[in-house]
Order: structure tokens, then sequence, then C-alpha cells
């Protein structure tokens, strides 16, 4: 936290409970436009969409709250967005997460893994790449030898294999 | 006399060669995650919850309940010789924990925490092997209108004391409920939220929901930061002297009672216990200037605390199926998935996992405090590992888990979008227990709802003719005001 400077601004906080509470409001819209998809039934005989309207409106009341607050109030606590080098870390794991799942029923649970791992701890740029790419290998085997075979857990082997098995 | 019994043939329960095994299993993973920032009790059991689904249902929770109590025992560690709180419940310990192993005396301080926890685990299973019972004769009272007042109850005292602003807890809560709601509805078998997607038709894992935001979060939030570096001090001995014991002794038995006492409240986490605790200790000390310096009872107190609290915790859990914690809403997923319904019926019908399960706890105790201490040097040796591969391992570990749920890709996804939610709730001040808590307790909730307006033809009078329903709604309505109170005070 000491080698990494946050910047704060009055006008970025407001920005970021304001986009926060419009999200709540057009997830309450949503909500309530789904529950007027079902049947309500009646308060002696309640039926599925009864109680996720009642949910769905007072999520509208709470994000409209939160959304007048947004814009007048001064007293909420300080939100640290991370910046350039925290962000970036941020970023590339979740990226990497992404193209992890993306990744996993075509190429399997070892390629895969191995290079997740290959991304993700490229990300603190904090090892040579050859170091890299042996924790990478050494750890996707690893938890593969456990979870696969020693535990038989059932986890994607790929296109390639599911085809060679016929599957 | 029943109690007696019924926890005699616990111990032969606990005291079976497989359960042992399971149980020390769990408190090594539950050490482990306590002394690792950054994976917290709740993660680490949703995580491990489907390796255990091949497990007999008393195994399995018997080695998840090891998991949540033996986290308590590691968090000290990192407290104390890194002034980093490997748990929430562990953050008060770093108070003074830290300033004794900057003074040299950090083996004492482990020595004191590790004790006190053990002295504090024991006497809240006592309070829990004589509350439970009587809990549960109140509760074979309940219909619809008191479940849902429980329930209720229970979410509100969550909102009210999660984070600082009521209504982004109101808000989480909401949004748990809402989620509890996708798939199919279990009255009517319509689906509901579902855009039609078959993935959608059984909702969100709760499991899935949990690695994500405690998980998968807390990788996101400990990649801003760099990395930390171990204390180099030397342990130094372990063991207390007499003098030790004696300034100690008071205050592991004042935090065992407020610990166990505030357990016993949903919403109420070792967290907020712990501060309690030493906030107390603090006040009726002769040498309260020491507290921040160093004081042996500023570790001992906080840390009985949280212990106490966590075998509290399993009070409501058992008999009213009424979770207090986030660890403790994901064990009721893990009753819930061995097909177990956590209630007054519990105790009636599945004695010997009930009692099974708080013997071994107890027997875990034991294992822990005989474990811990000397392996204090393996845990300092593993914090060496660098976080850069901790993280990434954390995050395979965490797809692995998520997909053994259901073996579907699909989970990985919801997995990933929460670990997103939940980062972006913790910038925004959005507290997270609630959520789950609402998500867990959501379709309960709605089901007693129902079946009460039914019961009532429509009215909602019926929640306040019936005595217990309507004492449970007044207590909620009195802890909602008082929580507005307290915020308008500041």
């Amino acid at each position: 936290m000491n080698s990494l400077k946050f910047k704060y601004s009055k006008r970025h906080r407001q920005w970021s409970q304001v986009v926060a509470s419009i999200a709540v409001c057009v997830l309450a819209a949503l909500a309530i436009h789904g529950a007027g998809l079902l049947s309500i039934g009646t308060l002696s005989s309640p039926e599925e969409g009864f109680v996720p309207l009642i949910e769905a409106g007072m999520l509208a009341v709470g994000g409209i709250v939160l959304l007048i607050r947004a814009l007048t109030q001064t007293t909420e606590p300080r939100i640290y967005w991370p910046r350039g080098d925290s962000r970036r870390m941020v970023v590339h794991l979740a990226v990497g997460l992404f193209g992890y799942a993306l990744l996993l029923p075509p190429l399997g649970f070892t390629v895969a893994t191995f290079l997740f791992l290959v991304v993700a701890i490229s990300a603190w740029r904090k090892y040579a790449w050859w170091i890299v790419a042996l924790y990478a290998l050494s750890i996707a085997i690893t938890l593969h030898l456990i979870f696969s075979v020693a535990l038989s857990m059932s986890l994607p082997v790929g296109w390639w294999a599911n085809y060679q098995l016929g599957l | 006399m029943d109690t007696l019994h019924n926890l005699l043939g616990g111990f032969a329960v606990a005291l079976q060669p497989e359960m042992l095994m399971y149980c020390f299993i769990g408190s090594l993973i539950g050490t482990l995650v306590g002394v690792l920032p950054g994976l917290g009790p709740a993660a680490a059991m949703a995580i491990l919850i489907p390796f255990a689904t091949g497990l007999s249902p008393t195994a399995a929770i018997i080695m998840l309940a090891a998991i949540y109590y033996g986290a308590m025992y590691g968090g000290s560690t990192t407290s104390i010789l890194l002034n980093i709180p490997g748990e929430s419940a562990s953050v008060v310990t770093c108070i003074d924990g830290y300033e004794m192993a900057r003074q040299g005396k950090a083996g004492i301080a482990l020595g004191i925490a590790a004790i006190s926890s053990f002295v504090a685990g024991t006497l809240g299973l006592f309070g829990l092997i004589f509350m439970a019972p009587i809990l549960v004769d109140v509760a074979l009272k309940f219909g619809p209108p008191e479940y849902f007042a429980l329930l209720l109850l229970g979410l509100t005292v969550a909102v009210s004391l999660a984070g600082e602003s009521l209504v982004k807890g109101l808000v989480a809560a909401i949004v748990g409920l809402l989620i509890a709601a996708i798939g199919i509805d279990p009255q009517s078998g319509i689906a509901r939220y579902t855009f039609g997607t078959v993935n959608m038709m059984g909702g969100f894992d709760v499991i899935v929901v949990v690695i994500g935001l405690f998980a998968v979060a807390e990788v996101f939030v400990n990649a801003e930061s760099p990395a930390f570096q171990i204390l180099q001090t030397k342990i130094g001995k372990l063991w207390p002297s007499f003098d030790d014991f004696r300034r100690s002794s008071g205050a592991i038995g004042r935090g065992s009672f407020v610990g166990f006492i505030l357990g016993l409240i949903p919403g109420v986490s070792p967290a907020v216990v712990t501060f309690v605790s030493y906030d107390i200790e603090k006040r009726i000390s002769k040498e309260s200037e020491m507290f921040g310096k160093g004081a042996i009872e500023g570790v001992a107190a906080p840390e009985g605390a949280n212990n106490a609290c966590t075998s509290a915790g399993m009070v409501p859990l058992f008999t009213l199926g009424l979770p207090t914690s986030a660890s403790l809403a994901v064990l009721l997923s893990a009753l819930m998935i061995h097909g177990l319904q956590p209630g007054p019926m519990l105790f009636t019908q599945q004695k010997e996992l009930v009692w099974g399960v708080i013997a071994s706890m107890y027997v875990g105790n034991v294992m822990l405090l005989i474990l811990n201490l000397p392996l204090i040097p393996l845990w300092v040796k593993l914090l060496k590992v660098p976080y850069p591969i901790l993280g990434p391992l954390i995050l395979v570990i965490c797809v692995i888990a998520a997909y053994g749920v259901r073996s579907n890709t699909f989970d990985i996804w919801v997995m990933l979008g929460f670990g997103v939610i939940g980062y972006l709730m913790r910038k925004l001040n959005f507290p997270t227990i609630p959520l789950i808590l609402a998500l867990i307790l959501g379709d309960k909730l709605e089901n007693a709802l129902r079946q009460s307006l039914t019961i009532s033809d429509g009215s909602f009078i019926i929640f306040l003719t019936h005595p217990i329903s309507a004492g449970f709604l007044a207590i909620a309505t009195v802890a909602t005001l008082w929580s507005l109170y307290i915020r308008y005070r500041k």
C-alpha cells in the first residue's frame, strides 16, 4: 500500500456510488419485470411471483435511496480504486480467469491450468519466463495427479481426448 | 441424564478411527486456512464441500466443522508474527500480539493464544451441550409463522450489524433473496428468472457463490497489495510462565463468556465478538495503559472469545437451522447437500450425527492444542510461499471446486461472475454476509411466508397473534431501530 498512490477525489467517489446505485435500480427493474411475468396469486394464496415481486419492490426502494444518498451525501467512506500496477494485476488475473474458463472444455484441465498459471504468475513480473513455465508445469501436473488420479475427480479432458474416446 | 447419555454416544462416534482421521484433516486444513491470509474458513469449507460429498454425512460435517474452529486457532499465528490477521476474527490479536512478538515474546503470545482457544472452546462446548436440548424443546413448538419470524430476525440482525450502511446491507440481503428465487419454485414447479436456459433451472449453487464472493474476490483484493515480509524474530519459548497464566486466566474466562453469549446471536461474527471482548478487558483492567503495548490479556481475551463464539454458533445452527455467520451458513449448506435438515428434528432423527459432531469438536480442540504449538515453525515456513504462486494456486483450486459441484463449466462462470461482484462489493462497501445468509435462507423464508399467509387466509396479523413469532419480530424491530440510532449518533 505504501509504495502505490491512490488518488481520491470527491467527484470520483460520487461517480462510483452513483453508478452502483443505478446498477441496483436497473437490477430491481429487471427483477420487477421478471416477477411480473409470473403468477402473483392472492394474499391468501400467494403464488410463485408473489415474494419475488415484494423483494424486487424493496430493492427498487433501496436503489433509489442509495442513488439519492450518492448524489447528495458527503460522508460516505472513501473508495480506493486501484491505480497503475495494482489495477493491472487485478485485470490481469480476472482476464486470465476468464480465458481459463473458456479454454477448459476444449483443452482439458491440465493444459488449460498450465496456460492459466503461466498468465497468472507472470502478472506479478517477479520471475523469468522459464521459471514461470516450470512452476506452472509442476503445479498443473501435481494438481492433475491429486485430483484426477488420486481422488478420481471427473475434470474436463478436452475435445481431443473426447474425440479419441468417441464421446 | 439424557444429555450425558447422548454425549457419551457422541464420543463413541467421534473416537472411531475414521472420524478421528477426518477431524484431524479438518483441524489441519482449518489451521492452515487460518494461517494463510486471504483464504477464510467460509471459502475453504465451500471449496472442500464438493470433495466431501463422497464421505458419510457424519464424517463430512465433522471435517468441515473442524475447519471452522481450526481456522480460529490458526488466525492468531499471522496476527502475532506478521501483524496481519489470518482471519477477520484475529484482527484484535494483532494489537497486543504483534507487540509481544516485537518484545521477543512471540512464543508466549502464540502459546497463550492456543491455550486460551482450547479453554474457551471447551467451555463453549459445555454451553452448547446444555443449551441445545432446551432450544430443541422450544423449536418443536414452531410453525410456519414462527419460522418466518425467526429467519427474518436472523437476516435483520445480520443486516444491522454488517457494514456501515444499513441500506447497503439491506440491498445485499434482498439481492441474496432474489438470487435464491432463481430456478424452479418448489411449490408450483414454475421456472423463475431462468431466461429459458437449462443451466439456470437449478439456480445458482450456494457453494459456487460463496467460493466466488469470498475466495476469488479475496485473491483479487490481495493482488492489489505488495507482498508482506515475515517478522525476522525468534519464536522463543512457547510455554507461558505462572505469572502469564495468572494474568490471563480471568481474561480467558471473561472472553469465553462474552464470546458464547454473543455467538448465539445471528449476524454477530467472531470478529465483532473479539472487539467487544478486548474492549471489556481493557476497561476493567487495572493496567489499561498496557493494552496496545503487549498486554497478555489483550491476546488471551479475544482468542478465547472467538473460539467460544464458534461453539455458540452451533447452537442455533443445529437446533433452529439458523446460521449466525457465513461459515456456519456454508456448514448448513453441507448438511442440506447430505440430505439433512437442521432444526429440532435433526436432534431426534439424527442423534448420532449431531452428538458425534459435538463430541468431535472437543476432540478437535484437544488435537489443535497439541498440534498447534509444535507446528508453528511449519506454518511460518508456509507463509514464505510467495503470493505470486499462492494466489493463482488458490484460483485454480477454486475452479476445481466450482466444477466439482455439478461437473458443469457453467458453475465456473458463475464463480467468476460472483468473484467480480464480490470484489466490487468490497470496494463499494457493500457487505457480503447478508447476501450469503439471504441466499441460503431465502427458500425457507419464502416457504414459511407463503404457508403462513395460506393458513391465515391472507392476514399478516398471524405473525402478531402467535406469541413466539411476535417476540421475534419485536426483537428484529428493536435491533433495527437500535442500529439506526447508533448510526445516527455517529
